[in-house]
């Protein structure tokens, strides 16, 4: 009980807050098989597929190309060069091939980066000009051309953002777009999709679905229904997602972290996330650290540092992460053993456990530290942080 | 009522603010280091005003330049609001995360850019005020 009344006055009542979740999400394991008929309620009539090329030979294209021919959609064609971290040359080309078939809806299958170009190609679609003309926040600001998305990795929470991201092949620099009219019209979670996810990639993903459970819970931006989301999201997540690493084939594990990943999603893209993102974001930017390894690795160094900020919601996240009786324990104590339950997930899904690990050299810290600054994830980050802050928890890291 | 009542009461306040910034010891050079084009598009009233924080002026103890209407050449960044916005924003009362989310300011180019200004500028949210009472306009900075 009074574990019950301890959660519960840890919701955030903010003075302000936004709440919008347009993506209608349907999930059931074999739900791929109604995408033609989704399709066609959303009025598409000629569905352009942005997959990867492992999914076309894995016969995961296949299994959404025909349920959609048979409702009656016509295939506008299909583009599966999209690689893990997409690049503008790859939106404009897939964009221009989507425009040359005529197609009026997109249908997007594969993980974070497919879904991104997808988002992405959809604004050049029904907007013009080039993709760089559209970046930045609430820019796009009338519906784009209708997505609908199913996701083959549990973790980026993509098929429910409002955000997307793409690198500039010129510059080099990632480019985001913030709209609301970037949340897919549909997310078909379907479980089977996922089983054939490699261990480390399952892993990787699921700790970015941890990190924005977590994030979005201790954000600037937190509100009562991101607090809901966040928070049932995240004890189905730590529980699960050891057991999805280890046995991929367990449909059942699969579909639990799906579900908890678009959750946690939802919760990111409407309350933000913080400085563990912000950092993982640099990584990525300087060393192309796969994100929810960067995430991952960042997670207990990020969350130690903003625990003093936000001693009560710590407590709740220690007791999403099992940690018994934490409500007797003092503040510093509670942190530690958070942080301490953070890498213990990791360790247990054999995540890497340092950046310099992962491709990290010494000298890119201060660049990574300064990088991660600007980043606009720190805008929602509970403690305020210097560039030096950042410096520490990354040496920490490292 | 917009709190500027035509352009060239917002010309007046907000030029008037960067007429003060680009010659800050402070702020001035931290502007000039952000190396970019801004573009400001107000509507009620409607203004635009240009700062260039890229080519560096000849003028001595100047760090940047602003000037009234568009930039000539494509601006790196450009935001846009009401007047109303933009003075609360500049007295430090605006929240951006509520003005952002409730589409009362919309910011067009690379994110990353537009947040590295706000630790630059914050020395402005206490010239501001003060400007507008020298300016003897106490009542929009109560
Ligand atoms: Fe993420």
């Amino acid at each position: 009980m009074t574990h019950c009344v301890m959660i519960r006055s840890m919701i955030s009542f903010p003075e302000f807050f936004d709440f919008c979740l347009p993506t209608r999400v349907v999930a059931q394991v074999g739900a791929v098989s109604n995408v033609g008929t989704e399709a066609r309620a959303l009025g598409i009539t000629r569905a352009f597929l942005l997959t990867d090329a492992v999914l076309v030979k894995l016969g995961i294209a296949e299994q959404v190309l025909a349920p959609l021919r048979e409702a009656g959609v016509e295939i506008a064609g299909v583009f599966d060069s999209i690689p893990p971290n997409s690049e503008t040359k790859v939106v404009e080309r897939a964009a221009e091939a989507a425009r040359a078939g005529g197609a009026d809806g997109l249908v997007a299958c594969g993980g974070g980066s497919v879904m991104d170009t997808a988002k992405a190609v959809g604004i050049v679609l029904s907007r013009g000009g080039s993709i760089l003309d559209h970046q930045g926040i609430n820019v796009i600001d009338r519906p784009v051309t209708p997505l609908i998305c199913l996701p083959t990795t549990a973790g980026t929470g993509s098929e429910i953002s409002r955000f997307a991201v793409v690198k500039d092949d010129a510059s080099h620099q990632k480019i985001s777009f913030v709209s609301d009219h970037l949340c897919p019209r549909l997310a078909i979670l379907d479980a089977a999709l996922t089983t054939s996810m490699p261990p480390a990639l399952t892993a990787a993903t699921g700790m970015d679905a941890c990190t924005h459970a977590v994030e979005a819970y201790c954000s600037q931006g937190a509100g009562p229904f991101t607090d809901a989301l966040g928070m049932a999201a995240l004890p189905a997540i730590v529980e699960t997602l050891p057991k999805a690493v280890a046995d991929g084939a367990d449909v059942a594990f699969r579909a639990k972290m799906l579900i908890a990943s678009a959750m946690a999603g939802a919760a990111m893209s409407l309350a933000g996330v913080g400085c563990v993102h912000a950092m993982a974001h640099a990584c990525g930017g300087r060393r192309n650290v796969p994100h929810g390894v960067a995430n991952s690795i960042l997670l207990p160094h990020g969350l130690g540092f903003n625990a003093e900020a936000i001693p009560e919601k710590a407590s709740v996240l220690a007791a999403k992460f099992g940690i018994a009786e934490c409500e007797k324990m003092s503040a510093g104590a509670r942190a530690e053993r958070l942080v301490a339950a953070v890498r213990d997930l990791s360790g247990a899904c054999r995540v890497p456990q340092r950046l310099r690990d992962v491709g990290v050299v010494t000298g890119d810290l201060d660049a990574i530290a300064e990088d991660a600054l600007a980043d606009g994830a720190m805008f929602f980050n509970p403690r305020p942080a210097e560039a030096a802050d950042l410096r520490k928890l990354l040496e920490a890291a490292f | 009522m917009p709190v500027y009542r035509d352009a060239e009461h917002l010309y007046e306040c907000i030029g008037g603010l960067f007429d003060i910034l680009k010659k800050d010891p402070v702020v001035g050079p931290k502007l000039a280091g952000a190396k970019f084009i801004l573009q400001l598009t107000y509507t009620e009233p409607e203004a635009q005003i240009t700062v260039d924080c890229l080519n560096p002026p000849a003028e001595p103890g100047v760090f940047v330049t602003w000037k009234r209407g568009p930039s000539p050449t494509p601006p790196l960044v450009e935001l846009l609001m009401k007047g109303d916005i933009a003075h609360k924003f500049w007295l430090g009362r605006l929240n951006l995360l509520v003005a952002l989310t409730m589409k009362q300011m919309v910011a067009k180019g690379p994110i990353t850019k537009v947040l590295s200004l706000l630790p630059i500028i914050k020395p402005a949210y206490a010239i501001y005020p003060q400007m507008l009472k020298d300016k003897g306009y106490r009542e929009m900075a109560p």
